[in-house]
């Protein structure tokens, strides 16, 4: 008959939506179930993105440090100092904290944290746990990825405040007794502002987990 | 009917098989491959800032300057001392009902918003610390207009009103008690209407205070996003006369939106009103005031009101 060939058709066409919809969910699925999504979101309206590598004495893996979000206006080679500037500040603490040996076997808390404010200091020792690896036992820590993006506030051309979202991953290796090799995250923000020894850490926001 | 029901019960058979094929298929990835099915990561987090001491007095004034007027010499028509604990990561809200009799040095009893137009910031500051005993270490004063603008730059903010009440002039349709969302315009109506609520001045002033607990939700639910802070920041030295700089007003946002919301509270100096001079005026319970100023100073926190 011919008036069911348009219901057949109708049929056929809302299955294969159905299954085309299907596809795709199954795609989508696919893909974000795949390896890791990075969460990092630049390129807004004001956004550059450049890298300039710091002095990482662990490896040979680098700090990749972009420009996330700037308010404000800021000549280019304002823009390349403050990178470097910061990215020399998160790289101490990094070292010290999380990928010096010393450290990992709890030695010197006191000094994990060089260029923190006096009172970020305080805070950041009561946060040890999370602020350092000092109660981690581990034969060696080994860092994956090494990523920061800045967002600045600039008035009159200079930059006020840093805030820094960083992505450290760590491969740890254990000790004889727990042999394998696990990968540990840190995610979060450190706010900035310049004192007179430079860019200092006044305050933070970081998680730690395991991958 | 049928002939077109039919082929909907089975496409959404279909659609239903998929949904649960593409679900399982997410959640279960190949035994062969993976030994491990499910994990539960736990994510340990913490913060902090320090500005220097560890609790900071700022004196919010809202002035009723009309445009072209000085409004650092105005009067100011909202007044909350606030106290932010970075170590405790709490603050705390002190009201002042902007009509409290008070002594101002060189001009006898007057209104205490009238310290702001006799004096500026500082006699303002220096009425405060005469009544409660707490002496700010800030002073931002800001005008209506721009304050709705600020509101509005963060994306209105959400409040828990008490009771319904509206005002023929600011809010004709006026406010539904409960849990409202505010735009700018609708922030300042809510902050600044006093004549239907039955505590007139007291109860505007608590109103005040249930605006920056809705504030500081905005901020604090945003602050991780990037640029957020900066831009607020930017908008603050735009809207607001201050003389604080730019990186010093960075660390106290950053400072404010550390605060936890259920480390916040708040008080209204009570008060007793009637008339003077021929003008309404609350005579304000200074015994009160002082109880609660010794109760923050140190930690910006209060046990009750």
């Amino acid at each position: 008959m011919t008036t069911s060939l348009p219901g057949r058709t109708a049929q056929a066409r809302a299955r294969a939506s159905a299954l085309v919809l299907c596809l795709a969910l199954f795609a989508s699925c696919s893909l974000s179930g795949r390896g890791d999504t990075e969460s990092t979101t630049d390129g807004g309206p004001g956004a550059t993105a450049s890298h300039v590598g710091a002095t990482t004495p662990t490896a040979e893996l680098r700090t990749t440090t972009a420009l996330g979000r700037l308010v404000g206006r800021l000549p280019g080679p304002r823009r390349i100092a403050v990178r470097k500037q910061v990215t020399t500040v998160i790289d101490r603490w990094w070292e010290a904290a999380y990928l010096s040996t010393d450290s990992s076997a709890g030695a010197d808390v006191a000094a994990a944290f060089p260029g923190f404010t006096e009172g970020a200091r305080v805070r950041a020792k009561a946060d040890r746990e999370l602020m350092t690896n000092s109660r981690l036992e581990a034969a060696a820590i080994t860092p994956l990825m090494r990523k920061v993006h800045l967002d600045l506030l600039a008035v009159n051309k200079r930059v006020r405040s840093v805030t820094a979202r960083f992505d450290l991953r760590l491969r740890v290796t254990g000790t004889e007794a727990d042999a394998g090799a696990k990968r540990l995250q840190l995610r979060g923000r450190l706010f900035l502002t310049r004192g007179p020894g430079g860019w200092k850490v006044f305050g933070y926001d970081v998680s730690k987990g395991w991958l | 009917m049928v002939v077109r029901g039919f082929p909907l019960v089975r496409t959404l058979r279909t659609g239903v098989l998929c949904l649960v094929l593409a679900v399982v298929a997410f959640a279960v990835p190949p035994s062969s491959v993976q030994t491990t099915d499910v994990e539960l990561v736990r994510i340990k987090r913490a913060g902090g800032v320090s500005v220097g001491s560890d609790v900071i007095w700022i004196l919010a004034v809202g002035s009723d300057a009309r445009p072209g007027q000085d409004m650092l010499h105005s009067r100011g028509d909202a007044l909350q001392l606030v106290g932010v604990n970075t170590r405790t990561d709490s603050a705390t809200a002190i009201g002042v009902p902007r009509d409290s009799w008070v002594s101002l040095p060189g001009h006898g009893m007057q209104k205490i918003n009238s310290a702001l137009y006799f004096g500026g910031p500082e006699a303002m500051a220096a009425a405060m610390a005469d009544l409660i005993g707490i002496t700010p270490d800030y002073v931002l004063v800001t005008r209506f207009p721009f304050f709705e603008d600020m509101v509005d730059d963060i994306g209105g903010i959400e409040v828990s009103n008490p009771r319904a009440f509206k005002d023929p002039y600011l809010k004709k349709e006026g406010f539904r008690a409960g849990r409202i969302h505010l735009g700018g315009y609708d922030a300042m109506a809510f902050s600044r209407i006093r004549k239907e609520l039955p505590g007139g001045d007291f109860d505007r002033s608590a109103n005040q205070q249930r605006t920056l607990r809705g504030i500081h939700a905005r901020i604090r639910s945003q602050a991780d996003r990037p640029g957020f802070i900066e831009r607020g920041v930017m908008t603050v030295l735009k809207h607001m006369a201050t003389n604080v700089g730019p990186a010093e007003l960075y660390e106290l946002a950053q400072a404010v939106a550390q605060v936890e919301p259920r480390r916040i509270t708040t008080c209204v100096i009570r008060g007793r009103i009637g008339s003077t001079a021929g003008q309404s005026v609350v005579y304000p319970d200074v015994a009160q005031a002082r109880r609660l100023g010794n109760a923050a100073r140190s930690d910006a926190t209060l046990g009750g009101c």
